[in-house]
């Protein structure tokens, strides 16, 4: 198998197969309210990116630091430092290059790094046991399925707003009944990749 | 009358909806019947299981949770309807009733009821049967009077029937896809009392047998097996669940037409109708926003 | 929730510093969603929550102090983490099945307990009020877990706490030990709290 078609299938994998909100139940959290196509995109991109550099960094800082050191029982503390790091770099390249785009996010990027996406794939990687480069491509397509995530489900609670939900269910519950109805759909790529 | 309205706000007369849900009631007794003579009494059963449940489902909760009761609109009953028919004969009676249930209450009803799901009801139950017991979902009776219990289908099997053979439905499948004349007098009178538009129907299995060819699958079998034919029909041009815009809705036919070729290639299912109309079902409202703008635009202009 | 033109941003904010206790705990709940299949497990890793988030709220409430605003939730994340870190271990020498049940999520534990503790507030409270909240929210957070792993198990594999409680002729709903019956069942419990506190308040108000 060629290394591009290996890469395709590494692709397909992570962004419908294995998807990281539907697959995964990881990153939910961030979708509970989100209505807005254009804000949902961007979010999903902003952790997208994020991802890709906090997969790097992580896989860097565990490789380069604690497994010389001797430190591994800190991995989640190091991970969770790398999700930071990552989402800072993140927010000043956006300001720098996009300054509408982080102002329409609500200035601080911050709170991205509450996403149990970010976490999620860095400790993903490590499990799979990635080399640097598989666990970046990893970070970049897991992000890529958590923007294709994001951006359907701010499609469906934008149809949703004209529906006459039952007032207990309105908000988070019928976001995460949603977000069931979606998984079951996504089970049709069980197999693919 | 006008199919391409928004469906949320506008189909909640019941007038309206109860000659819409009859038509397709009628249109859907050929499979009924087909089915009844492939598989014998047991898919009558199946089938009167899953649409009772469905009716009594949404009474109980539209009942529990204060609602007119609106089960006299028959979407309820239609829905009860197409899960039968997208189950395999003699499936557990207690299979069948809950996923009727599940349709009406939890896809539909949880969001408010008819016009407020954002999935097709009887594929989401179908999709959660599958998840929950795929045994009895995989596991397909013969036609009355083959001397076999059960059978391989034309997707498991491909080649092992002739083209008459796949149109006229003496082979295992579920109830209502099997027999593909019986769906297509459906259609024809679906679209000749105007309920649905070819348009989805057509684009959908041409684009899946056109793709299914690039994968390399013959290009008639691809159409006359499985469940494509059915779904394409009585499921993907659901008014709830389908763009509301024709550039939409072309999208999204063929998009679910691809979808199907791709699953049935390469996905662990034989079948891949089910995911393919429901993926296509959660980009619908994507792919409003893409064309509405324009469509809206359009309109004003004609009226100005 | 009404108004549309509030960023994304500052939705999530709200999440982190939202004081609804049953919102908090159902967003607490969502990162250990995949793995809250069983009733015991569940209850474990609620416990190991429960403990980390107390430890976690008294340094936060005495870092968050002394750390500019803008810097409070990466401060607390971290905290969160080095306790989530030691709830691990101590999961993983004494308790193997709740360890073994986490998997990979084990570093979710992190991730809830931010949202337990309401990130975007902390050191705005003394560390007295601080460490009352996180037991509150810790209490909830197990009775949360354990109902969650509960409904799962029952539905989802016919047992509880791994004892058969239903006929022999129970077929399981594989469909609840998957992430879609996890979003289900939670979506379906926080409606069913919203419904009987509402009757609740509804009772207490004409009273």
């Amino acid at each position: 198998m060629s290394d591009f078609s290996r890469i395709l299938l590494f692709l397909v994998s992570c962004v419908f197969t294995q998807n990281i909100v539907f697959a995964r139940a990881l990153g939910f959290t961030a979708m509970g309210d989100e209505r807005r196509v254009e804000t949902a995109a961007g979010y999903g991109l902003v952790v997208a990116l994020a991802m890709t550099l906090s997969s790097a960094l992580a896989w860097l800082l565990d490789m380069l630091v604690l497994v010389p050191a001797g430190m591994i029982h800190l991995r989640i503390v190091a991970f969770a430092l790398a999700v930071l790091v990552a989402v800072w770099l993140v927010e000043k390249l956006a300001v720098a290059a996009r300054p509408a785009l982080a102002e329409s996010l609500g200035g601080s990027l911050m709170p991205v790094a509450a996403n149990c996406a970010l976490l999620g794939i860095a400790v993903l990687n490590y499990e799979a046991g990635y080399t640097l480069g598989q666990a970046v491509l990893s970070g970049l397509f897991g992000g890529l399925g958590f923007l294709v995530a994001i951006v359907l489900m701010a499609g469906v609670q934008e149809r949703l707003e004209t529906s006459r939900i039952p007032e207990t269910l309105k908000g988070m519950p019928i976001a995460l009944i949603s977000a069931s109805l979606i998984a079951l759909a996504f089970m049709g790529f069980t197999g693919i990749a | 009358m006008n199919l391409h309205l928004s469906p949320a706000p506008h189909v909640h007369s019941p007038q309206s909806t109860r000659v819409l849900m009859l038509n397709v009631i009628v249109a859907l007794l050929p499979c009924v019947i087909a089915g009844v003579w492939v598989f014998g009494f047991a898919a009558l059963a199946t089938v009167l299981v899953s649409t009772v449940a469905a009716v009594l489902g949404e009474l109980v909760w539209q009942a529990l949770t204060k609602q007119k009761v609106r089960v006299d609109d028959l979407s309820a009953a239609v829905t009860g309807l197409i899960l039968g028919l997208n189950l395999p004969a003699g499936a557990p009676w207690w299979l069948a009733a809950l996923g009727g249930v599940f349709a009406v209450v939890i896809v539909k009803g949880l969001f408010g009821g008819l016009g407020d799901n954002f999935i097709n009801p009887a594929l989401a139950a179908r999709a959660m049967l599958l998840a929950s017991w795929p045994k009895y979902l995989t596991h397909w009776p013969a036609p009355a009077g083959v001397d076999a219990v059960t059978a391989a289908t034309p997707l498991a099997s491909p080649g092992s029937y002739t083209t008459a053979q796949l149109f006229l439905g003496r082979i295992p499948g579920a109830i209502g896809e099997v027999c593909k004349l019986a769906i297509l007098i459906g259609f024809v009178y679906l679209v000749v009392t105007k309920t649905i538009s070819w348009r989805i129907p057509v684009a959908m299995v041409a684009s899946a047998a056109l793709c299914g060819w690039v994968l390399g699958a013959n290009p008639v079998a691809t159409a006359l097996s499985g469940g494509l034919l059915f779904g394409a029909v009585f499921m993907a041009t659901d008014y709830v669940t389908c763009p509301m815009t024709v550039p939409g809705q072309w999208v999204y036919a063929v998009g679910a037409g691809l979808l199907v070729a791709i699953f049935r290639r390469f996905s662990v299912y034989p079948e891949g109708v089910t995911y393919a109309i429901l993926l296509a079902n959660i980009s619908a409202p994507l792919l409003d926003r893409c064309f509405r703008r324009r469509v809206y635009g359009h309109e004003k202009g004609e009226k100005a | 929730m009404a108004e549309m033109n509030t960023s994304l941003g500052a939705r999530v904010e709200t999440a982190l510093t939202t004081k609804n206790p049953a919102l908090r705990l159902a967003l607490g709940a969502c990162p250990l969603l995949a793995v809250a299949t069983r009733a015991a497990s569940s209850l474990g890793m609620g416990v190991a929550t429960a403990c980390a988030l107390v430890c976690a709220a008294l340094f936060g409430a005495i870092f968050g102090k002394i750390t500019p605003e803008k810097g409070r939730l990466p401060v607390f994340l971290l905290i969160c983490a080095a306790f989530a870190g030691a709830a691990h271990m101590v999961l993983q020498g004494w308790f193997p099945a709740v360890s073994e049940g986490l998997g990979l999520y084990a570093p979710m534990i992190a991730v809830s307990c931010l949202f337990l503790g309401g990130a975007g507030r902390i050191g705005e409270d003394g560390i007295g009020k601080a460490l009352a909240d996180a037991v509150g929210m810790g209490v909830g957070f197990i009775c949360l877990m354990t109902a969650l792993g509960a409904v799962r198990e029952l539905i989802g594999c016919g047992t509880v706490f791994g004892a058969a409680v239903l006929p022999a002729g129970f077929e399981p709903m594989l469909m609840l030990a998957m992430p879609a019956g996890g979003f289900l069942a939670l979506g379906l419990l926080m409606g069913v709290c919203n419904a009987v506190s509402g009757r609740n308040k509804k009772k207490g108000a004409s009273a």
